[in-house]
């Protein structure tokens, strides 16, 4: 084994994970808050809001995340918007998972049968709260395993940072192999299991958060 | 004076003009029965009294205040107006007791605990008193009509809708289903009930109507109809039913 594996993986390990980390858990919670409000802008079914909300959803579907970042951290600086590598990161990763996001929301919400919000509106109930009381409990059930899968595809979608210069873990193998190409594959084959380590929780809480809620 | 008075009502779905001039006139006390073939337009008559359905021409008012006045809100509406589904729409992820409680809570803006003690007292009215902690899934189709009814009621109606609140269940259940509501009708609440129960509507109702086509074909005293239908529609109909 190449001594300088594990200074290397050390280096990987404390500087490139909290990076990944943070880069995806900040892009997650962009994701649920992005989704959760344009789902149900989608709910109100006015037509100009829905057009403006899916023209957003399926531009943002319609492009490759990677030049998406890109566009971010090298395009609008020449706007005059200069952001630094992670916040560029987390911005482009935020905008298309809450695309993702809100088309979770938008299929959970319409699953719910009409005669559940009929229900609540012959009550008295009004819009918002038929909608916060009635659908979005139900709703919410069924909007944790897209939601579980999208935040692996955001995991895993978040090396793309390395592209920027975002040091992730990634970027720091990236580094590390510069003086020593024998570090690729020990290296890589480190960091495949330590995103399958993230991941793998995240599909597992996705089981257990929907057995106990139903 | 009139519950609901509905003059010359008129809806279409697009091109499908499911009310043509419909007038009818339900006074305080009174069981109302609608009876007629499928897609006649008697669930749209009933979902016009409350706005689920807006109307395209003609009238509806409820207890004094107009469906087609934009002064008048929703839920000012709808606190006099009770409704029961075919499909009980019951909200699954709370219990019996939060079904009933919850309008009252959030549109009535009651105390839970005075919220509880309301809807405790109409579930056991319903029979269900037991039954209160426990979630739709785990009642039968009887028991969740009763506590949908339950729930309706808890907004303290002047007027209750009933569509075909027995058609989705097994023929032995509708009879406890069908007593609540004949209880109901003792106590002279007022009814608008669209049903095939024809014992129900012959021996409980106070006025019957019979729609097809979206119009009111025949109305007045239940008896009467039954025993001397004047239209061949409705002779037609009930020859099929009876
Ligand atoms: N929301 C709706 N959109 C379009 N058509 C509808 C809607 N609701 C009812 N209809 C149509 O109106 C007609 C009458 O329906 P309905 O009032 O439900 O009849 P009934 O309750 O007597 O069976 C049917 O042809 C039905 O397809
Ligand atoms: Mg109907």
């Amino acid at each position: 084994m190449n001594p300088a594996y594990f200074p290397a993986l050390r280096d990987v390990l404390v500087h490139g994970l909290p990076v990944t980390i943070e880069v995806s858990f900040a892009s997650m919670l962009i994701a649920v808050a992005g989704g959760l409000v344009l789902g149900v802008v989608r709910a109100l079914r006015n037509p100009a809001l829905d057009a403006i909300v899916i023209a957003y959803v399926e531009v943002l579907r319609g492009i490759p995340l990677l030049v998406l970042m890109f566009f971010v951290f090298f395009g609008l600086p020449q706007l005059g918007l200069h952001f630094p590598e992670i916040p560029s990161a987390i911005i482009a990763l935020g905008l298309w998972g809450a695309a993702n996001g809100t088309e979770i929301v938008r299929g959970a919400i319409f699953s719910i049968a009409s005669g559940q919000s009929e229900a609540g509106a012959a009550l008295g109930l009004g819009w918002l709260q038929v909608m916060t009381t009635i659908v979005l409990p139900q709703a919410l059930r069924r909007m944790i395993p897209p939601f579980m899968s999208l935040f692996v595809s955001i995991v895993e979608s978040s090396s793309l940072a390395a592209l920027i210069g975002v040091r992730d873990l990634l970027e720091i193998v990236r580094i590390k192999v510069e003086n020593d190409a024998t570090l690729w594959l020990p290296l890589l084959i480190s960091i495949l299991f330590i995103y399958f380590l993230i991941n793998y929780p995240i599909s597992i809480a996705s089981q257990r958060l929907e057995k106990r809620l139903t | 004076m009139t519950m609901v008075a509905m003059s010359h009502v008129r809806k279409a779905f697009g091109s499908n003009e499911v009310l043509k001039d419909i007038s009818l006139a339900v006074d305080p006390g009174e069981v109302c029965c609608i009876i007629g073939p499928s897609g006649s337009g008697k669930s749209t008559v009933l979902r016009c009294i409350n706005r689920l359905v807006s109307i395209d021409g003609g009238e509806v008012i409820v207890d004094g205040l107009s469906v087609t006045d934009p002064k008048v809100k929703d839920v000012d509406l709808r606190r006099r107006v009770g409704m029961v589904f075919q499909q009980f729409n019951l909200f699954p992820h709370m219990t019996a007791l939060q079904n009933v409680t919850l309008a009252p809570r959030k549109v009535r803006g009651l105390a839970g605990a005075r919220a509880e003690e309301t809807a405790m007292r109409l579930l056991a009215k319903v029979g269900l008193k037991e039954k209160a902690q426990q979630y739709p899934a785990q009642l039968s189709g009887g028991q969740q009509q009763r506590v949908a009814i339950a729930r309706a009621l808890a907004m303290e109606p002047k007027v209750m809708l009933f569509d075909e609140a027995t058609s989705a269940l097994d023929p032995e259940i509708t009879g406890e289903v069908l007593g609540v509501m004949r209880d109901l009708a003792a106590e002279h609440t007022t009814m608008i009930v669209v049903t095939h129960e024809m014992g129900f509507a012959r021996e409980v109702g106070t006025q019957l109507v019979f729609m097809d086509g979206g119009v009111i074909v025949e109305e007045g005293a239940p008896r009467a109809i039954f025993e001397n239908p004047q239209a061949e529609r409705t002779k037609a109909f009930l020859s099929k039913v009876l």
